[in-house]
């Protein structure tokens, strides 16, 4: 069975990688042939399977955790608050994501009604005009309604609503060019100060003032600090290691005081005028040749290692060793 | 000697070359950059009529933003002021709150110095979110040929079809440049590589930190970049181009961040000259 699963696994790797790589290097048609007309739809499959490993990520980091709190493993008490931070923000994007989808699909709403008064006038001759707008008018009742139990009772907007309630039904048999236009008009209004309320409504919502909290207020500053010690640990470091034993280690420091003074604002101030272009040569035409050449070094490694992985010649999860 | 100059002195040291500048105003000129210069030459000679928008890629985190940060707010300050419509994008989950926290941030600068005008979300940006897939997702987008149908929405949830600035952005062909700023490796050139159909390639600016300047200077000598950001620096260099032009504009957080960074340097390298002197003293002694 494993045997099977392996193959299976080689096969399709293989498939991939050569579809991927023909539709890199063949033309865009061959004849009449087209070799990439779907390549839009078989990115977007690949992506699905990228989202999917995120899902089995989270199961996997539940699974491992959970197991560290439940036997009080070393450390369970980093598994806790890593769960715990993780369980919080999902909660809180979760619903700030579900704020979100409710106030779009209200903005929405209005932005197909008002849509919709071009499609009556345009299918006028085939479909009775008033019947229409009278559905209309009762839709608008319904959002009206559907606003108020969200933002809270504001008779500012139920006037407006009202208003252009009275307008729908009061519309003419005609439905003259000049009542559609009047009708638009009034529709844009309305849509603006709808959208205007439920982003401050989204903006003060407690979702969004706790994702805010945690990812502006947390996860940013926390972020920045762990990386913000590394200049700390440079800095001793180069106290303690950077010494001048050879030529090219000579070489190296005068250098890289040259780059560094030419990139800060002492340097030219009082050395020399001309330390910035005496950087930029030497980054251009000492370090980008040899920085190319080990650039060129590691891309044919790392096409070697894509090939061994095309044909399947990696050791892959479900190898014997793997398992065991 | 080692006794002398202790760790935690060394600490100490740095702690207090960076935070000085940052605490007061003390603001040191920036050195001159010409990658900087020519990727603000490039958003200068942008046609606002054109039709054509800005993709501003930000594949960076809190652990970076320091150096990234500043560069990605010169340059949404810069499209802003020229009125030239952009979108932000990442392909890095960490990046998504400063999606939508720095052009904000911009658009409410701009708007408190200028407040006869306006900056909108939808008419002026549009905050593309965080874009799973690396590499084939960027293909997918290079490859589109209509991107409202591969993106859909944007960051909020919104259709993007609805999105004022985007409704006339179908394709990589109605990009006119993509800007790539990171601090990760390997991200630059996945999009240098993929971000093209077979007719065409947007201008490429790109954003790097310090460290990775060696290897963006490959891609830069070749024009492949036409424009580059050297770490902070870089973009203080650009906050001065942009103060020249607009001389009422309060100045980002580059130049501040770059002055301190720039005393650190000079502490680090201090700091290698005495330890070279330590070496060459204990040296001395052990012969003698």
């Amino acid at each position: 069975m494993r045997k099977l699963q392996r193959i299976i696994i080689s096969f399709f790797t293989f498939i991939g990688g050569l579809y991927f790589f023909l539709e890199f290097i063949l033309p865009k048609t061959i004849g009449t042939f087209e070799f990439g007309a779907y390549h839009e739809q078989i990115l977007k499959g690949v992506q699905v399977i990228g989202i999917m490993a995120i899902g089995l990520g989270i199961l996997s980091i539940v699974r491992v955790h959970s197991k560290n709190i439940l036997g009080q493993k070393t450390g369970w008490s980093n598994s806790l608050v890593l769960l715990l931070g993780f369980s919080l923000m999902l909660a809180f994007q979760g619903a700030n994501f579900l704020d979100e989808r409710t106030n779009n699909s209200i903005k929405k709403k209005i932005e197909l009604e008002k849509k919709f008064l071009i499609i009556v006038d345009k299918e006028r001759e085939s479909k009775p005009v008033k019947p229409r707008l009278n559905a209309l008018a009762s839709e608008l009742v319904q959002l009206q309604t559907e606003l108020s139990t969200r933002l809270g009772a504001d008779d500012q907007q139920k006037n407006k609503f009202d208003e252009l309630h009275r307008d729908v039904l009061g519309v003419s048999s005609d439905f003259t060019e000049a009542e559609r236009l009047a009708l638009e008009a009034k529709f844009s209004v309305i849509s603006e100060s709808v959208s205007s309320s439920l982003d401050t409504y989204l903006e003060n919502s407690f979702s969004k003032k706790a994702v805010d909290l945690f990812s502006n207020g947390l996860f940013v500053p926390l972020g920045s600090a762990m990386f913000a010690l590394l200049a700390f640990y440079i800095a001793n470091a180069a106290y303690r290691s950077f010494r001048v034993r050879s030529v090219e280690s000579f070489l190296l420091m005068s250098a890289a005081i040259i780059v560094m003074l030419g990139q800060i604002p002492q340097g030219p101030m009082y050395i020399s005028e001309d330390l910035p272009y005496f950087r930029l040569w030497l980054l251009k035409n000492i370090s980008t040749p040899a920085f190319r050449a080990i650039f060129f070094g590691s891309s044919i490694a790392g096409l070697a290692m894509a090939i061994r992985i095309w044909f399947s010649l990696e050791r892959g999860p479900l190898d014997e060793s793997e398992v065991k | 000697m080692n006794r002398v100059i202790s760790r935690r002195l060394i600490y100490l040291l740095v702690i207090v070359s960076l935070s000085i500048p940052l605490l007061s105003d003390f603001i040191l000129r920036p050195a001159e950059m010409k990658t900087a210069e020519d990727s603000y030459s490039l958003v200068q000679g942008l046609n606002q009529k054109d039709g054509k928008f800005v993709l501003i890629s930000m594949d960076f985190g809190p652990s970076t933003s320091a150096e990234n940060g500043p560069q990605t707010k010169t340059l949404i300050e810069h499209l802003m002021r020229r009125r030239i419509p952009f979108g932000v994008i990442t392909t890095y989950p960490y990046a998504t709150p400063f999606l939508e926290s720095y052009p904000q941030q911009i658009a409410d600068k701009l708007t408190k110095e200028l407040p006869a005008e306006s900056w909108k979300y939808g008419a002026d940006w549009v905050n593309l979110g965080f874009q799973p897939g690396g590499a084939i997702m960027i293909q997918s987008i290079a490859k589109a040929k209509d991107l409202h149908e591969v993106l859909k929405t944007d960051g909020k949830g919104t259709e993007i079809s609805s999105i004022a600035c985007m409704t006339k952005i179908h394709s990589i062909n109605d990009i006119s440049v993509l800007a790539q700023i990171t601090g990760l490796v390997g991200t630059f050139n996945t999009w240098i590589q993929f971000f093209q159909n077979n007719d065409y390639r947007p201008e490429v600016i790109h954003g790097c930190t310090s460290i990775t300047i060696p290897e963006a200077y490959i891609y830069y000598a070749t024009g492949q970049i036409k424009g580059l950001y050297e770490g902070v620096a870089g973009a203080a260099w650009y906050d001065v181009l942009l103060s020249k032009d607009y001389p009422t504009r309060t100045t980002t957080d580059a130049p501040r961040i770059n002055t301190s960074l720039a005393t650190a340097h000079l502490v680090i390298l201090g700091l290698i000259i005495l330890g070279n002197i330590r070496s060459l003293v204990d040296r001395f002694w052990s012969k003698s």
